[in-house]
């Protein structure tokens, strides 16, 4: 499913006193079967951006095509996109609010009319993406640690099966290894099932090991669509006045660089595969 | 001068966080409590401001205690703490009115409210922004806001909770400079967080695991030997470049803990 962006502004308050333009003119086309990342100082209008990619906000001015949707100001009704788009807010946990977990996963569902049994099937098989057992059902969701709470928010989306799944800071709060677990679990659900993941992040690791195609923000507008690689070496000058910020891996490449004769000029930006470049650089040189 | 002594906590009802742990904490320290999600580091950190109250044992701020509700007053004035989310810890519309807030509550000579506001304003670099309305600030500068509220009452210890973790990477450096230089200052600084890159700079670090403490000490003996490694702690990156170095067979010591002398170690190779 393609999503089209033409021209689209947003402001809040819009003819007040109190408006405040956030989106100033997007024209844009988002990737299919993607892991894109939403890049950009706090304040640059990522949130507000990716609450127009499902229709819970409307832009001012401009169109935006979900798919065969149009979404412009003058819709009416907000075109119902809530089963094709799924968006995982931050913190959402922060939203559960049935007594079961099983109620809360299936409260979408429940709302499209599914048959009792789909509802059930679809519940269960979402809980096992997210890693929660069938003995979570009947547990009320607010006695769950603070990653199985998030980890059954984030099942009640993926049972929709949404073609676009929309994450806001995903990993915040997490630990080490709740952050990295999610993140596999998101990038295993768009592999496996060809989605198109759209996440906002701050957090410079995680792009460079799953972001595949990066749009920066500044001020309102995109400023930038490129893939990793590119962002980290060809925009390198410009990444601190983006509020950006180099990976960890790619700051030591940099640090080596400045003494070595013979620069290492990286191929890749995930970290496994750096350090395999910087191996390599050193153990060929003595063979030489 | 912070002291926990025999102190365990659980909430009503549920099973116990913290289990009769005691540690002590001197004066200038720059420590780091770390721990899996949920293992209590956030207790604790209530605990010492007596924001909670422990279960068992006795929980003291120099010779005040916690538990004494006529000095858990003067404690809390003397131990800060900055929350996770800026936008929670902000109350009135402009930086002066907040930091006003504090002090007027503790009944500070109205005269010299303005005077100390400004102080606090300077401490963190936010002078210019006096009368600024705070909803059009970003992350790291509301986290600066709520610090400078903090330093207006003049504490001796101030507690980071997760401070850094939804700020962008330059409200992170902000803070994260910040927070050095209050310690550099004087102010014992106790960050809790999940990012072992911020605590890089720690001069020791707590890690609490099943309501013990199970490791008190710097965090570049935690990873020099592997055996003390813990599950769910993560790894600092230059232990992980280090580590992925030794791994396709470099001769790296184990003792290299900076990014710096990891490169002044790899372009010295002969």
């Amino acid at each position: 499913m393609e999503i089209t962006l033409k021209d689209v502004f947003f402001s809040y308050n819009p003819g007040t006193p109190l408006q405040n333009d956030v989106l100033r003119g997007i024209t844009l086309t988002l990737g299919s079967n993607k892991m894109i990342a939403v890049v950009g100082r706090t304040g640059s209008g990522k949130s507000t951006f990716v609450q127009h990619l499902n229709g819970l906000l409307q832009p001012t001015l401009g169109t935006i095509h979900v798919g065969e949707t149009r979404i412009t100001h003058d819709c009416k009704k907000t075109p119902i996109l809530h089963d094709r788009v799924g968006i995982v807010f931050q913190f959402p946990e922060h939203q559960l609010f049935e007594d079961t977990v099983l109620k809360d996963i299936s409260f979408g569902p429940r709302n499209l009319g599914w048959s009792a049994e789909l509802i059930r099937s679809k519940s269960l098989e979402a809980m096992g993406l997210v890693g929660l057992e069938e003995s979570f059902c009947d547990r009320s969701p607010f006695e769950l640690s603070g990653g199985e709470k998030r980890r059954a928010a984030i099942a009640g989306v993926l049972v929709m099966d949404p073609t676009v799944l929309i994450l806001d800071e995903p990993t915040v709060g997490l630990d080490s290894s709740g952050k990295n677990s999610m993140m596999k679990l998101f990038h295993d659900w768009q592999k496996e099932k060809k989605r198109t993941v759209i996440m906002v992040t701050h957090d410079m690791e995680i792009l460079a090991e799953y972001a595949e195609e990066i749009i920066v923000f500044e001020g309102g507008k995109v400023k930038l669509v490129t893939e990793p690689l590119t962002l980290f070496t060809e925009y390198r000058s410009e990444l601190n006045s983006l509020g950006l910020k180099l990976p960890l891996a790619h700051q030591l490449v940099e640090k080596l660089n400045t003494k070595l004769s013979k620069p290492i000029e990286l191929k890749s930006v995930k970290k496994g595969l750096v350090f395999q470049q910087i191996a390599d650089y050193f153990i060929r040189r003595d063979l030489n | 001068m912070i002291q926990f002594s025999g102190v365990s906590f659980r909430y009503s009802n549920r099973d116990t966080i913290i289990n009769e742990i005691s540690f002590q904490i001197t004066p200038g320290e720059y420590l780091g409590i770390v721990g899996t999600n949920g293992i209590g580091k956030s207790t604790i950190a209530m605990l010492m401001n007596g924001l909670l109250l422990p279960t068992e044992g006795i929980v003291q701020y120099k010779d005040y205690c916690t538990g004494n509700e006529h000095e858990v007053g003067i404690i809390r004035k003397k131990i800060g703490m900055i929350f996770q989310n800026p936008e929670n810890q902000i109350v009135a519309s402009t930086l002066f009115e907040d930091i006003a807030f504090g002090l007027q509550n503790v009944c500070y000579p109205t005269d010299k409210i303005s005077d100390r506001v400004m102080e606090a304003l300077q401490h963190v670099g936010m002078q210019d922004y006096r009368d600024t309305d705070v909803n059009s600030l970003s992350g790291g500068q509301k986290q600066r806001v709520a610090i400078a509220s903090i330093l207006a009452m003049e504490p001796e210890v101030i507690i980071f909770d997760e401070s850094t973790s939804m700020l962008d990477p330059e409200g992170k450096d902000q803070i994260l400079k910040l927070m050095r230089e209050l310690n550099q200052q004087g102010i014992t600084i106790i960050s809790i967080t999940h990012d072992m890159e911020e605590l890089i700079e720690t001069s020791r670090i707590l890690v609490l695991d099943q309501g013990k403490i199970r490791y008190d000490g710097t965090l570049e003996m935690l990873f020099e030997d592997e055996y003390l490694r813990i599950q769910g702690i993560a790894t600092p990156f230059i232990v992980e470049a280090r580590d992925a170095l030794i791994d396709r067979r470099m001769p790296i010591p184990r003792s290299i803990f900076s990014m710096e002398d990891l490169v002044d170690y790899l372009w010295k190779l002969p």
